[in-house]
């Protein structure tokens, strides 16, 4: 599922783009572009999804890697973890920097096994997650629906950004 | 820059071929029936297709999800579909744009089965239970993804939520496949 978001993301904007014109993002891509301009000009690691959204990110910010002091998560990278693993991997990334961008599709989590009770609706859930995984992480959007069915690599996702 | 909000915001620059390639991301089984049928090999059906010739429904209604493929096996079926692509298969579907909140007064009497109702991926929990409350006259088969209908999957299971809700009776055969009975 996850590799097949990520080649339907670039063909439906490609698609769009044969009508229109060139840098089309996606509206939770445009999230994430505001919230790294907001963040000041810093290095960042890019662990997001490697498609056409990347090389637009890269005109724009510096995300080669080097001497990062932030760091993009995203995407096939998330799916498929328990919540316990989900913050072990994501502390494990956060650790030695002051920025970071998470957008998480909340129906991609495999099962809840955290000795932690969960609150009744799910954004809340992924609330407390986010928190685990740092006290200062700040929900960015909350969850909407977009065009679900068709919309494949546009999953409404739960978007959070840290700053330390 | 241009930000895309989703197929509808975006406008109808959506060309035919694009269409059709969107149509069949809601209908995951027919491009392999269509194979089938172009090579004449044999099409092998999945589980859900299994289950219902395996229980000798010979009367059915198809909610959006092909339903003319029971028709090799010889079982009657009322095809509904609400994108009208799908004349492009079956000349004798009705086109119906609202499924999910809207029973035509023409649909027959007998087991309806959804095969892959798209239209139920991030439906609320009301609006899901209204669904199958809708279409349940006597048995609905619901094949669909329970994790996207918006709840707290994480917390619980759909079919508890959906029990406290209705007085359907709800078998579940697999966690995406219901059976469901008034």
């Amino acid at each position: 599922m996850a590799s097949k978001n990520r080649r339907w993301r670039d063909r439906q904007i490609n698609n769009f783009q044969k009508f229109q014109q060139k840098n089309v993002i996606l509206e939770q891509e445009k999230l994430m572009l505001d919230f790294m301009s907001n963040c000041g000009v810093i290095n960042w690691r890019w662990e997001g999804d490697h498609n056409d959204f990347k090389k637009i990110c890269a005109s724009q910010h510096n995300i080669t890697g080097q001497e990062y002091n932030g760091i993009i998560i995203f995407g096939d990278c998330l799916y498929g973890h328990t919540t316990k693993s989900l913050i072990a991997y994501i502390k494990n990334l956060i650790e030695n920097v002051t920025y970071a961008y998470v957008g998480i599709n909340r129906y991609v989590l495999d099962r809840h096994n955290l000795l932690v009770t969960l609150p009744d609706d799910i954004g809340d859930s992924l609330d407390i997650i986010m928190a685990l995984c740092h006290p200062n992480f700040k929900r960015l959007h909350r969850f909407s629906e977009i065009d679900g069915n068709h919309m494949v690599a546009s999953h409404p996702m739960d978007c959070y950004g840290l700053c330390k | 820059m241009q930000i895309i909000q989703g197929y509808p915001s975006a406008g109808t620059n959506i060309n035919e071929i694009f269409k059709f390639r969107l149509y069949h991301l809601n209908h995951p089984r027919l491009k392999q029936w269509r194979k089938c049928r172009h090579h004449n090999n044999v099409y092998v059906p999945d589980t859900v297709e299994q289950y219902v010739l395996d229980h000798c429904f010979t009367q059915l209604i198809a909610v959006d999800c092909a339903g003319w493929i029971f028709k090799q096996y010889r079982l009657q079926v009322q095809c509904f579909e609400s994108d009208p692509i799908s004349l492009l298969y079956h000349r004798d579907c009705h086109i119906e744009p609202d499924l999910f909140t809207h029973r035509p007064t023409y649909t027959k009497s007998g087991i309806v089965l959804a095969r892959f109702p798209w239209f139920l991926k991030y439906s609320k929990l009301e609006e899901f239970v209204n669904f199958i409350e809708l279409w349940t006259e006597s048995t609905l088969l619901l094949n669909f993804y329970s994790q996207f209908v918006q709840h707290n999957y994480l917390k619980y299971d759909l079919v508890d939520l959906v029990r406290n809700q209705t007085s359907l009776k709800i078998e579940v055969i697999k966690k995406d496949f219901w059976r469901i009975t008034r």
